[in-house]
């Protein structure tokens, strides 16, 4: 951020917003400040998000699409093109789910037995059986699923929603990203800030250990750390001013302030004794295996955070089962990786849905399950399945959405999302509309263009509002 | 780095500012912040704690928790004093002190270096023991020095951490945040030049300024 140079226009631009350039939300008070595009407000439905993402890579025909055609295909030779390019591959076979199916709830959603716990609060979710992403590789579709672009540099969902809302609390970051110590493919690209303001971009949070590493203030007494922090300001602004405006050192001196708040504000937030027994159970923190109490207690976290004032967090999976490219990519050991990573996310995830309803909160916060692209019905060995670009499936939960519906179909055999085919783009620009944007007003000056999260694409789908 | 292209100030000319506004023609290098090798690396140099010894074998890096069954030793908190290219790197946990400051993960290969601009940074700066340990070590170096007045000590650690003088409203706010801390630890105005604690507060406030960790 800080190498890149800026125009003119955008020099005078930063200039003249300066130090109160926190977010644009904090810009519109000023009635001095007039942006080109200030009309992107729209009727808000809900206030923050929780972004699971299932890295890797989840099979969308063994979760929430089931394929009985697939039952009498299972073993038989697969004759169509692996994908639009490939070389034809002779030795690949249909492969049935090894998972059944059953309807849940009153809505009789699909789910299968990879999910018990989310098959549990079914009612409550929307389920997209259409996505479909155009990008076959894990960084891509990655940075498609947060940034919107494929090539990185560009800001994430998370950071334009910052951007236009600003913190609700002013003490704790308005991004985090809360992991089990695993970065996706695409790098941190997919939780960067880009060309937006420094103050948009995650603070990672991390499942073990301290939560954010250096949290206790190295002074004992608080009077020497504020003493210190007094000069440091003062000095700093003096700096600023001999370099002219700049935005990374003009973050860098907020970010001061944060972290002194930091100090005593997140210990608090992400102190989970202060939650009830039955909560803790709820969401899995006595379970045995590890990855499963970390990810719970993840989840938990995420609805501290989200109460708090926190407008963004995104939780993503420790790398367990799925080499270097996401937990949930089983090219091979379909049956042990998915199975390993639905016992780590299951509970978790669902513990979180059901917490924020019985909270009454749920109105409120959009909860989003999402991964990058789904599993090939077909693959070369029986216990595995490929990258699938042309059908997947999402689900959210919370308020403004028609809940307990599964939206769009994919053909008989999973293989091509063929009704209400559904871009990134669309569940982007409706996860901005729900929040009360408009994601083709929603612009930022670039490289001489108004550039937006959903470029020329993205419609909002309307057929899960409620 | 001894080229003048490199050595050019990083605020343009003004000329330069109409013709080029974007700097595609080099005619200055915009500010920007050190990697987290280097951060470290000065700390150390400011400090007197660099040990610029070439080669050798790598050091482990500092640990919250060790973990010897997974072969994650544990490494002394300054690294014996070794430039950060000497940190081991391994793909289980590398340096957290070096990752806060966007050290690459070694496992995925990566084309640009990020550049991330968090709390967490600002919060390793404050409160890592690393930094703490290096602000004592540097007070220690000042005091054996003997400067004759707070002023003249302030100079020097500025002349040290940031290649220049201080101006007169810097020297009095430095002077002035050394007689506030001797307040706050209750050391005698007799023994002020010679109070670690004093002197330990000061220099880590040097360690935190953006003129530190940022290259003009």
């Amino acid at each position: 951020m800080s190498g890149k140079p800026v125009s003119r226009r955008e020099m005078l631009r930063r200039a003249s917003n300066g130090f109160g350039y926190m977010s644009l939300a904090a810009l519109m008070a000023d009635a001095a400040y007039a942006a080109p595009g200030d009309d992107f407000r729209l009727p808000a439905k809900v206030k923050n998000v929780v972004f699971c993402f299932m890295p890797g890579g989840v099979s969308h025909i063994d979760t929430f699409d089931p394929k009985p055609k697939l039952e009498e295909l299972d073993g038989k030779p697969f004759d169509g093109f692996y994908q639009v390019g490939a070389k034809q591959e002779t030795n690949r076979k249909w492969v049935k789910s090894p998972w059944s199916f059953k309807q849940h709830g009153q809505s009789g959603l699909w789910v299968s037995e990879l999910f018990p716990h989310v098959a549990g609060c079914v009612d409550e979710l929307t389920v997209i059986r259409s996505m479909v992403s155009g990008f076959p590789l894990h960084p891509r579709a990655n940075l498609l699923m947060h940034t919107g672009k494929t090539l990185g540099g560009y800001p994430s969902l998370g950071s334009w929603v910052n951007y236009a809302l600003g913190s609700e609390n002013k003490n704790l970051p308005g991004y985090v990203l809360l992991h089990g110590g695993a970065v996706p493919p695409g790098g941190l690209e997919n939780f960067s800030n880009g060309f937006l303001p420094a103050t948009c971009q995650a603070t990672g949070m991390q499942a073990e250990g301290k939560p954010v590493v250096n949290i206790a203030p190295g002074d004992k007494d608080p009077k020497v750390q504020r003493a210190k922090l007094d000069t440091i300001a003062l000095e700093d602004r003096q700096f600023l001013a001999s370099i002219g405006p700049n935005d990374a050192v003009e973050s860098a001196i907020l970010n001061y302030e944060m972290a002194y708040k930091m100090q005593s504000v997140v210990p608090d937030v992400l102190d989970l004794d202060k939650e009830s027994e039955a909560t803790k159970k709820l969401y899995g923190l006595d379970a045995t295996d590890r990855n499963k109490r970390l990810y719970g207690m993840q989840c938990l976290r995420a609805r501290r955070l989200i109460e708090s004032g926190v407008r963004f967090v995104e939780i993503t999976c420790p790398e367990v089962y799925g080499g270097d490219n996401g937990t949930w990519d089983q090219h091979s050991e379909l049956r042990k990786g998915h199975e390993g990573n639905a016992l780590m996310t299951d509970q978790g995830v669902a513990a979180l849905v059901k917490d924020l309803k019985s909270r009454g909160l749920l109105q409120e916060t959009l909860v989003v399950w999402a991964t990058e692209f789904g599993r090939t019905p077909h693959a070369p060995k029986p216990d595995g399945r490929d990258h699938h670009e042309t059908a997947f499936t999402v689900w959210m939960a919370g308020g403004g959405l028609k809940p307990g519906i599964a939206y769009g179909a994919t053909d008989e055999t999973g293989m091509k999302a063929m009704e209400n085919v559904t871009e990134v783009y669309d569940l982007h620009a409706t996860i901005l509309r729900l929040l009360g944007l408009n994601h083709k007003r929603l612009t930022y000056r670039f490289g001489g263009r108004d550039v937006s999260l959903t470029d020329v694409h993205g419609k909002v789908i309307d057929g899960v509002l409620a | 780095m001894l080229s003048d292209a490199f050595r050019q100030s990083s605020r343009p000319a003004p000329e330069a500012a109409k013709v080029d506004p974007l700097n595609r023609l080099f005619s200055h290098y915009p500010v920007h912040r050190l990697e987290g090798e280097s951060i470290r690396d000065s700390i150390l140099a400011v400090s007197g704690r660099l040990d610029p010894t070439l080669y050798g074998p790598s050091i482990q890096p500092h640990r919250e928790e060790p973990k010897d069954y997974r072969k994650l030793y544990q490494g002394p908190l300054d690294g014996d004093g070794r430039r950060s290219i000497y940190v081991k790197v391994t793909r289980h946990e590398g340096s957290r002190f070096l990752e806060i400051f966007d050290f690459p993960n070694p496992t995925v290969a990566r084309g640009n270096r990020d550049s991330t601009n968090v709390p967490p940074q600002a919060l390793a700066l404050l409160n890592d023991p690393f930094v703490l340990d290096q602000a004592a070590l540097w007070a220690d170096r000042m005091i054996r020095l003997k400067a004759p007045t707070a002023e003249a000590r302030i100079d020097a650690m500025f002349r040290t951490a940031l290649g220049r003088l201080p101006d007169d409203a810097e020297r009095a706010r430095f002077v002035s945040l050394a007689n506030e801390t001797a307040s706050l630890h209750k050391v005698e105005v007799a023994k002020f030049l010679e109070s670690r604690d004093v002197w330990k507060d000061v220099a880590h406030a040097i360690f935190n300024l953006k003129e530190f960790v940022y290259v003009r």
